[in-house]
């Protein structure tokens, strides 16, 4: 029985020239103590995903169907002050991009911190900063007694984020959804974070939805990958799987068109265009620029199919496997 | 070395003349009997932080760097957000005055020139940036933005402006529909050629590309960086290549620089930094960097703490708080860059003593939690 | 299906918050009216704008009364068919007088806020583009113009050049210098700061041709939205410094001239000649602000409809 499962999801934005199909019948599916990853690139859906989840849309955005079944209820359904309530800050948290934006300039941290957990959980003053510094150690931010005195823009990038962790923690949530959380970290700074999310998952048992650009994030994190495309899930399953045997060109393509030292000739690219939502290609919405086309492809939508156990592509024509032969006798 | 080419009693050059000149290739070429193009020697840069009501700290961006860059090579300068690597490029083209040091384009010293001199020199570098939509100007159409050097510069007559500017678009991979196009108008990828075309079109020698890629998607990256590798091939330019992508900078560069709060560690060929680091520094950089195989999840060399705030470093050794391998001596000793082999400078004490090695560094890397 | 937007947070943008590198409004006119179509508010301010411009031009052009023409048999009365608006105490028809004041205290206020704006912005833009010194000096000079209470300061620099209607714009164009300065000022120093700006030094633009060309223009859309704001203020200026007797002079066809006149017959219930220059005022000032607000929802892109 799965924590959360999406399905069938769409959100679209209605701007002036129309309607964009921002996300198109996606189904993803996250396990107790697992790690998620969502991969796409800019355009492809991933943080409307997550804000669809959580009900965060703003105007001109709007999920116009599916479900996102949440303990048996389909969240998308439920009043909004039960959301507000029961879930978001509480069942479900979320971290965002650029933590020292999310926090109130003027207020110190410990202030933040402490009022979340006095509103949040009703602990007294006392216990609530008693709590605040256990938090702080927790996701392990040294001297946290004095941290909690600092303003945010003391804080450097890494140990903002870990604030940020923090206060997402206070409630003991069940899934933490984490958008894009170490872009413009360093790389050193992004490796402490991993450690301490599997840490934390380790601990806790608690769930992680990770939406990101960065596919060696992903290898280090997450037990499973979801692909996105344009909208749509292009291919999902245990990151070994997809990482090493990518069905789906895109992802491929994805995984090839990175740099590396010591690499002769030129980058493989991906030509053309990321799809145009406003009027996105028929059948396959990555057609237009895939090396495996078929006719089919620019006439039916592909379904998410199986391929081996847990690996899901959505692919007329996806990349063969060499078939491995038995060794030995 | 400018005295003997030119003769003892020539008049030193001016720059706007040699400037016109040095387009027309050959001998007056920028550089100087080394080929070094650009040469920068002690640069410091602090800036006043003003810390409480009255007191006055300084924040040290630049600490002492000295590098130079040599006809045609490609220099990547790689380091963490904070390190100084965009303030140094700046620096180098005389964008900010440096506090103290000396900055040499060719025969030219940079932080001697008066502003005219100055300003007509500056078509020979030039500099792509790292936001693609904030380094053009909102309100001007892109091929304006474009034309603007060749403008200032009276480098092609009036009517010939947009023409010139639409080879230059053709060149970087944009069309003529780009032309009458605003910047918000344009995605990133296409924000950043513009940009890219707008340091090529006056011809210069030098360029300095600060993170241009950075602020892009993985696929419209590799793009670019092909972009950059063919023109690079084609006008025998001159790079200063500005990153923290490790991936980046090792496929682009000839050589590395690794800088650190504000100094170089580390610099030397691209292969060598990248397959056997000498400074500790460096060793945990490149443990970082995702090999072919992604699910390589190879252990990492982990420097506990955190980079140290650049008002009022550490004396000695920056890294000192944060290395496996530190010694006493360590505290004391400010490190200076020394060779460590051929073209290959480190400064660490232990690294060019040969105390501490590649191999060391691998010893020490610690595996993820599986 | 319930479905549905729900958290909504707008962040309110205060007047004059920069939007550096905001897409400018791309002129096409078939945006604008988009734009407008998405605030009745706006369309209501430039509806009631364009009442008092109508007013002002053709008013006085179709009445059928001279507003000057002293009239004792008629004086003193009350809204009729004949006189719309009723007339005052020497028999002037209201309607007529109304009409002429809003062309004079259009006139008046246009030019009060073209003055200040275009004094405002040179002393900010040269402040914030040189600082140090010049900075300290302009920012000092400011403050000083501001540390007395507005009104009270139109009124000495009014009765210190005589009644008149230059005096009037003087007046008022000097008190609201300081807000321009002050936010020219501040979005200079931003811009100064921005990428396009050190993109344009490192291509070769000089000093002065990075101030003019690639500087000011990008602060000039908060600016522009504030004018707009201030228009209405200026009008309710420029007739109070009237009112009080330090502006135009009675019997000058001018809402606050005709309000201070129509108050001396408070006591006798000839309610009618100071109500309606007032409401002419309210009106017009909240059709200005009302179009200034709308404006800047316009030219704000993360206030923009999508």
């Amino acid at each position: 029985m799965a924590l959360l499962e999406v399905r069938n999801l769409r959100t679209s934005f209605f701007v002036r020239s129309g309607e964009l199909n921002v996300l198109d019948d996606v189904n993803l599916e996250i396990h107790q103590g697992e790690i998620v990853g969502l991969a796409g690139e800019t355009g492809s859906g991933k943080s409307v995903t997550a804000y669809s989840i959580m009900r965060l849309l703003k105007e001109p955005g709007r999920v116009v169907g599916g479900e996102v079944v949440w303990d048996g209820r389909d969240l998308l359904r439920v009043w909004d002050s039960e959301m507000e309530q029961e879930i978001r800050g509480k069942q479900i948290s979320m971290i965002f991009q650029n933590p020292r934006e999310a926090l109130n300039p003027v207020i110190s941290v410990g202030k933040q911190l402490t009022r979340v957990l006095e509103i949040r959980r009703r602990l007294a003053k006392g216990e609530a900063l008693a709590e605040a510094v256990r938090l702080l150690r927790s996701v392990h931010i040294s001297d946290a007694e004095r941290r909690l005195r600092s303003f945010p823009h003391e804080l450097s990038g890494g140990m903002a984020q870990r604030v940020m962790i923090a206060l997402a923690l206070s409630s003991h949530p069940r899934l933490l959804i984490a958008d894009e959380p170490t872009t413009g970290l360093d790389v050193t700074t992004q490796y402490q974070l991993v450690q301490l999310l599997r840490e934390l998952r380790e601990r806790t048992g608690m769930s992680i939805l990770l939406i990101t650009h960065d596919l060696a994030l992903v290898a280090e994190l997450c037990d499973r990958i979801a692909v996105l495309y344009a909208g749509r899930i292009a291919e999902m399953g245990p990151v070994e799987n997809v990482f090493r045997t990518p069905r789906h060109p895109y992802t491929s393509a994805l995984i090839a068109s990175r740099p590396r030292q010591g690499m002769t000739g030129e980058i493989p690219t991906i030509p053309g265009n990321v799809a145009n939502l406003m009027n996105p290609p028929d059948g396959c919405r990555f057609h237009p620029r895939c090396p495996n086309v078929r006719q089919v492809c620019t006439e039916q939508q592909p379904p998410l199919a199986s391929m081996e156990p847990g690996q899901m592509v959505a692919c007329h024509n996806p990349i063969a496997v060499p078939i491995k032969v038995a060794v030995g006798g | 070395m400018a005295e003997a080419a030119t003769g003892q009693d020539a008049p030193p050059p001016v720059a706007g003349e040699v400037a016109r000149q040095g387009r027309r290739g050959g001998e007056n070429r920028t550089g100087d009997a080394d080929g070094v193009v650009l040469a920068m020697a002690g640069v410091v840069k602090h800036y006043p932080i003003k810390v409480g009501a009255f007191r006055s700290e300084r924040l040290h961006a630049v600490d002492g760097v000295t590098l130079a860059v040599h006809r045609g090579e490609t220099l990547g300068l790689v380091g963490e957000s904070g390190c100084g690597k965009s303030t140094l490029g700046r620096l180098a083209l005389r964008l900010e005055e440096p506090t103290s040091g000396s900055v040499r384009f060719g025969e030219f010293e940079l932080t001697a020139l008066p502003g005219g001199e100055l300003r007509r020199l500056r078509p020979r570098l030039q500099m792509v940036f790292q936001d693609p939509l904030g380094s053009l100007n909102p309100r001007i159409k892109v091929w304006e933005s474009v034309a603007e050097p060749l403008f200032l510069h009276g480098l092609a007559p009036r009517r010939e402006l947009r023409s010139r500017v639409l080879e230059l678009f053709t060149r970087v991979g944009l069309a003529e529909e780009h032309l009458e196009r605003y910047p918000h108008e344009l995605s990133g990828g296409q924000q950043q050629r513009v940009g890219i075309a707008r340091a090529l079109a006056p011809h210069p020698e030098l360029v300095v590309l600060d993170e241009p890629t950075s602020a892009l998607d993985v696929s419209v990256q590799a793009k670019l960086i092909n972009l950059l590798s063919e023109i690079r091939a084609e006008l025998d330019l001159t790079q200063l290549f500005i990153s923290h992508d490790l991936s980046v900078i090792g496929y682009l560069s000839d050589r590395v620089a690794v800088m650190y709060l504000g100094e170089i560690v580390e610099i030397g060929p691209t292969e060598e930094i990248y397959r056997r680091p000498r400074h500790p520094y460096t060793g945990a950089l490149m443990s970082a960097v995702p090999g072919d195989d992604l699910m390589d999840r190879r252990r990492r060399m982990m420097l506990p703490g955190e980079v140290p705030s650049p008002i009022n470093p550490p004396s000695g050794c920056r890294l000192v708080k944060r290395c496996p391998f530190a010694r006493e001596r360590c505290q004391d000793e400010r490190q200076q860059l020394r060779p460590a082999g051929p073209r290959h400078s480190v400064a660490c004490w232990r690294a060019v003593e040969g105390e501490i090695s590649p191999e060391d560094f691998e010893r020490t890397r610690v595996a993820l939690e599986a | 299906m319930a479905t549905g937007p729900l958290l909504e947070e707008r962040r309110l943008t205060p007047p004059g918050e920069v939007v550096i590198g905001a897409a400018p409004v791309a002129g096409r006119l078939s945006d604008v009216i988009y734009q407008l179509r998405g605030n009745p508010a706006t369309i209501a301010g430039l509806a009631i704008i364009g009442i008092i411009v109508f007013a002002a031009t053709l008013g006085p052009l179709i009445a059928r009364y001279d507003p000057y023409q002293i009239n004792l048999g008629e004086a003193a009365q009350g809204p009729s068919l004949a006189h719309p608006l009723g007339t005052d105490q020497y028999g002037e028809d209201l309607l007529t007088r109304v009409m002429v004041a809003a062309r004079l205290d259009l006139v008046m206020a246009l030019s009060a806020m073209l003055l200040s704006m275009a004094v405002g912005v040179l002393l900010g833009a040269v402040a914030g583009f040189f600082g140090r010194f010049l900075d300290e000096g302009v920012m000092r000079s400011q403050d000083v113009l501001q540390a007395f209470p507005r009104f009270v300061f139109a009124m000495a620099v009014a009765w210190a050049l005589g009644p008149g209607i230059g005096t009037v714009i003087v007046a008022t164009a000097t008190i609201n210098v300081p807000g321009y300065a002050r936010l020219m000022r501040n979005l200079m120093l931003s811009v100064k700061e921005s990428q396009f700006a050190l993109a344009a030094v490192a291509v070769g633009n000089p000093r002065s041709r990075l101030l003019w060309r690639h500087l000011m223009p990008n602060c000039m859309t908060p600016v522009i939205v504030v004018a707009t704001l201030q228009c209405g203020w200026a009008i309710l200026e420029a007739a109070g410094l009237s009112f009080i007797g330090l502006g135009v002079r009675v019997p000058t066809a001018e809402w606050g001239v005709m309000i201070s006149m129509g108050l001396q017959d408070f006591l006798q219930g000839h309610w009618w000649i100071y109500t309606f220059p007032g409401l002419a005022i309210a009106v017009a000032v909240l059709g200005f602000n009302l179009f200034g607000d709308g404006l800047q929802d316009i030219l704000d892109p993360k206030r923009r409809r999508a």
